[in-house]
Order: C-alpha cells, then sequence, then structure tokens
C-alpha cells in the first residue's frame, strides 16, 4: 500500500488513485466526511476508527465500481474488519483522539506521559490550553496523516501482526502496493512478503518476496515523496537471487535496473526524434509535390490556350486553299 | 529546403553528431534500386546492398563534389563506439551527373546493423579545386568534420539519411 500521499510520478496509469485513506492526512480525511465530525479532537479513538473504515468502505465500493485493481477488490471487501475495539488497546479507546496526539507529540515512547518538549510540563494532560494545542496541531495533526497517527498511537504496530493484513489489502491498486508498500510502508514489512506472491500482478517481472527491502528505507517516510520508483524499485528482485541476498546484491540490482531504465529512455527518445524526422520529411516533400503539380497544371493549361490559339491560326488561313482543292473530279472509281 | 521548421536531419541528430548546422545549397538525390531514397525513411539492409545512384543536381559540370556515407551508429546507437564507421567514399564528382563519374577512394559497403537501428547518413561537401584524397587507413571512427578541415572542403553543402536496422529480428534487448 502506497501511504504517501502524492502519487509516484513514474507509476503506470492504474495505479494513478491515491492509495487508501490512511494516507489521508487529518484535514483532507475530515473533508471528505464533509465536515461531519468537526473535529475529530474531541472524537474518540473508537469513534475515529469507525469513521476511517466507513470511508475505506465506501472507497472500497467506489474501487470495485471502478474496476481497477484486479485481485484487491475481492480482498478488499473481506478485508475491511469490524475489528473493532480489537485493535485498540484498552487504554486508547477511551481516550480522545486530542488526548491521544497529545500525547505522541509529547512522547517518544510511553504512551500517556505528556512530554516536555513545548508543553508545560506542570499541566496534567486534557488541561493544555486549547491556543497551544491548536498551535502545534494545526500544523501538524491536520496534517498528519491518518496511518502515521495510528502507528505513533500505538493502535497500530509495526510488527507482523495478522490484524495488519488489512491495511495492507485495503488499497485498491495492488500494484502500486508491490512498490509503495515495501519501500515506503512502516507497517507490514513482513506479511507483505507473502502477500505479495498471491497479489502480485502478473505484469510486474520477478517481484518476489523481499522483506530484506523495507529496514533498508526509512520507516517514517511517509509524509514524504514516494520516490520509490524513481530511483530504482529496490524490491525488484530476479529469480535467480532469491535465497542470496545480500546488500550488495541488491545494490547490483538496483544499479543495472537504473542503467536499463536510462538506456531505455534513450533509445525511447531516439524513436521519438527518429519519428519526427521522417515525418518532417514527408511533409516537406508533399508541400514540394503539391507545389511541382500545380505548377505543372498550370504549365499544361497555357500550352493548351497556345495550343488552341495555332490550330485556330492554321484554320484561319485554310479556308483559302481548301477552298481550291475542294474541286474534285467527278469521276472517281467510286 | 524547408528550414523553418525544425529540419529533419537536426531532428534526426545528424546535425550535431555528424555535421555542424549548415545551409544546404546544392540538391542531390540517392536512388536505391531506382527508387528514390526520401530521407529519414527506413530501409532494409538487402533493399541497400548495392551502391546506390546519387544524382547531383545542378547545372555546372565544372564544379566538383565530394561524398561521404557514414554510419554514427555502429555498433549499435547505445554505444556507438566505432562513430562514424565509413562505408564510402567518392570524390570528384561532377555536377549534374552521377556518383559513378567521380573517384571511389573507398569502396561502398553495404550496411550490416547487427545492434539497434542505425542512421546511414550522405554528406556532400562541394570542391574548390579538383583534388587528390586519401583513403584512411580504417573505416572506424572516420570523423567527417576533421576530414573536411583537413581538406578543406569547408562546410557540407547537402545531407541525407535513412535508418536501417537488422533484417530478423532481435536486434534489441540484450541486457546489461
Amino acid at each position: 500500500m502506497d501511504f504517501t500521499n502524492k502519487v509516484p510520478p513514474d507509476t503506470p496509469l492504474p495505479l494513478a488513485r491515491q492509495g487508501s485513506v490512511y494516507s489521508l492526512t487529518f484535514d483532507e480525511f475530515q473533508s471528505t466526511l464533509g465536515g461531519g465530525s468537526k473535529d475529530f479532537g474531541s472524537m474518540n479513538m473508537d469513534e475515529l476508527l469507525k469513521s476511517i473504515w466507513n470511508a475505506e468502505e465506501t472507497q472500497a465500493t467506489m474501487a470495485s465500481a471502478s474496476g481497477c485493481g484486479p485481485t484487491g477488490t475481492e480482498q478488499q471487501t473481506s478485508g475491511i474488519h469490524r475489528q473493532g475495539s480489537l485493535t485498540l488497546p484498552r487504554t486508547l479507546s477511551q481516550k480522545t483522539v486530542d488526548q491521544v496526539w497529545k500525547d505522541i507529540i509529547g512522547v517518544g515512547t510511553s504512551t500517556g506521559n505528556a512530554g516536555p518538549s513545548s508543553m508545560c510540563p506542570a499541566v496534567p494532560v486534557g488541561i493544555v490550553t486549547k491556543e497551544e494545542i491548536m498551535q502545534k496541531r494545526e500544523p501538524t495533526l491536520g496534517e498528519m496523516t491518518l496511518e502515521e497517527f495510528l502507528v505513533r498511537a500505538g493502535v497500530v504496530r509495526e510488527e507482523p501482526v495478522p490484524q495488519m493484513t488489512p491495511f495492507g489489502v485495503t488499497t485498491p491498486t495492488v500494484c502500486e502496493n508491490n512498490f509503495g508498500k515495501l519501500v515506503g510502508s512502516p507497517m507490514q514489512p513482513r506479511p507483505f512478503g507473502g502477500l505479495n506472491n498471491g497479489s502480485v500482478v502478473p505484469g510486474f517481472v520477478g517481484l518476489g518476496p523481499t522483506p530484506v527491502s523495507a529496514p533498508v528505507e526509512s520507516p517514517v517516510d511517509l509524509n514524504g515523496n514516494s520516490s520509490d520508483l524513481s530511483p530504482v524499485p529496490v524490491p525488484y528482485v530476479f529469480k535467480g537471487l532469491r535465497g542470496r541476498k545480500g546488500a550488495a546484491t541488491v545494490e547490483k540490482v538496483a544499479e543495472r535496473r537504473q542503467r536499463r531504465m536510462i538506456k531505455n529512455r534513450e533509445s525511447a527518445a531516439r524513436s521519438r526524434a527518429r519519428k519526427q524526422a521522417y515525418m518532417m520529411e514527408l511533409e516537406a516533400e508533399i508541400a514540394k509535390l503539391k507545389e511541382q503539380n500545380k505548377e505543372l497544371q498550370e504549365k499544361q493549361v497555357e500550352m493548351m490556350k497556345i495550343e488552341k490559339a495555332k490550330v485556330q491560326e492554321v484554320m484561319s488561313q485554310q479556308p483559302m486553299s481548301k477552298r481550291v482543292c475542294l474541286r474534285r473530279t467527278f469521276t472517281g472509281p467510286w | 529546403m524547408n528550414m523553418s521548421r525544425v529540419d529533419p536531419l537536426v531532428l534526426g541528430n545528424v546535425v550535431g553528431d555528424i555535421v555542424d548546422p549548415f545551409y544546404p545549397s546544392a540538391s542531390f538525390k540517392v536512388f536505391y534500386n531506382n527508387k528514390e531514397m526520401t530521407s529519414g525513411s527506413e530501409l532494409k539492409p538487402s533493399q541497400v546492398a548495392i551502391e546506390p545512384r546519387v544524382q547531383i543536381g545542378g547545372r555546372d559540370m565544372r564544379t566538383l563534389y565530394t561524398l561521404v556515407m557514414v554510419d554514427p551508429d555502429a555498433p549499435s546507437p547505445s554505444n556507438p563506439t566505432k562513430r562514424e564507421y565509413l562505408h564510402w567514399l567518392v570524390t570528384d564528382i561532377p555536377e549534374t551527373t552521377n556518383a559513378s563519374f567521380g573517384n571511389e577512394v573507398v569502396p561502398y559497403e553495404n550496411p550490416k546493423p547487427i545492434a539497434g537501428i542505425h542512421r546511414f547518413v550522405f554528406v556532400l561537401f562541394r570542391q574548390t579545386v579538383r583534388q587528390t584524397i586519401d583513403a584512411p587507413g580504417w573505416r572506424s571512427n572516420f570523423n567527417t568534420r576533421d576530414f573536411a578541415q583537413y581538406y578543406n572542403l569547408g562546410s557540407p553543402v547537402a545531407s541525407v539519411f535513412f535508418n536501417c536496422q537488422r533484417e530478423n529480428g532481435c536486434g534489441g534487448r540484450r541486457y546489461r
């Protein structure tokens, strides 16, 4: 699942759709709900999750309607489990988003402690002034993507957990997953190794399970650009290398692919130039021939005129002599 | 010659790779198998196996021309280590006649591209005097610019090119 906000520039068309609700920021999510819930802050975590699932479902139905994602859609509809408070730790489900958020920004490790960073340490949770929160939050929570929030809140763990599968599978375009999720996703490094096998779109060559690649990329690369395609897609693994992935081999493979891509681009550019050059030449020739044709036609008209005039001249001279000649003898054999 | 739009020679990168920009001041036609070759078209190796008739237009038989035919994409367009590969060199061609009236310094070698789609370029120079031109030691890595400078041929006066690729497939991909 591509957890980035932007569409990778190099992905082919079917992948153009944004991954899933999880990659939306709070702000965007809010707006998609039509501003239904004014402020997520005071919403319960439970409610938040429910609304996310709602949004996902609607997206799923839309996705299946538009017919994108060959394998993703079936899995999707089944994959959106109402996990309900199963996924939410007790501690979290009762908290509001606001509180969880404060926990997140305040602390790196444990949830529930008020953080020292930019908040008044003495003030207990929940009583921090609204303005402060707004200041801190507006540029941040609103812009934070849902998934990152969930990760940080501890709702979603980074270890491979079976419940994780719904997240990964919910994206309508599985193809995109294969790139995005392996490289840029923190949430499901391992299970996707297995998942990919089943859901790989046949168009992708040699894509095998590559759990190794996940740790290579920094996990919190969510809000960043999805550059997973523009440098070489690391998850690509050739069939021969299935068992022996060292860091060096992966690099080499990546480099090779990069070179190939560059060469391909050049070749394509040459091809286009060739085509265009020929086209220009043909057009020029057409123009030339048309011109020539026109001239010749005109010339011909001229010639006809001259000839006509000549003939007429001859005709006008003829009558005299003809009358003379017309006198025939009547003693012809016939 | 139509210079208002981008010239096919520029588009095909002939100008740049082989020659510098020039103003065409002569005209010539290349006939393979009695069929006029359109610049930029694609021909098969079988069609260009035999030396073409290169007809120089004009009116003054006293003007002499030198014709060079090179392949800038040898051995492959993505890796042209042998640029330019000299296929033909004829000098002292009188205007209004064709190349068979000239002096064939380097005999015609028919194109045999192995990898990729190659351009085969004809470049025409106007000679100021009748001159002796020596054949280079080898065909590979010929340099038309240097050649013209060395023999005082000045800028080219005309040029056409065609594309050619291997007759039976797979001039294409090689991994690596």
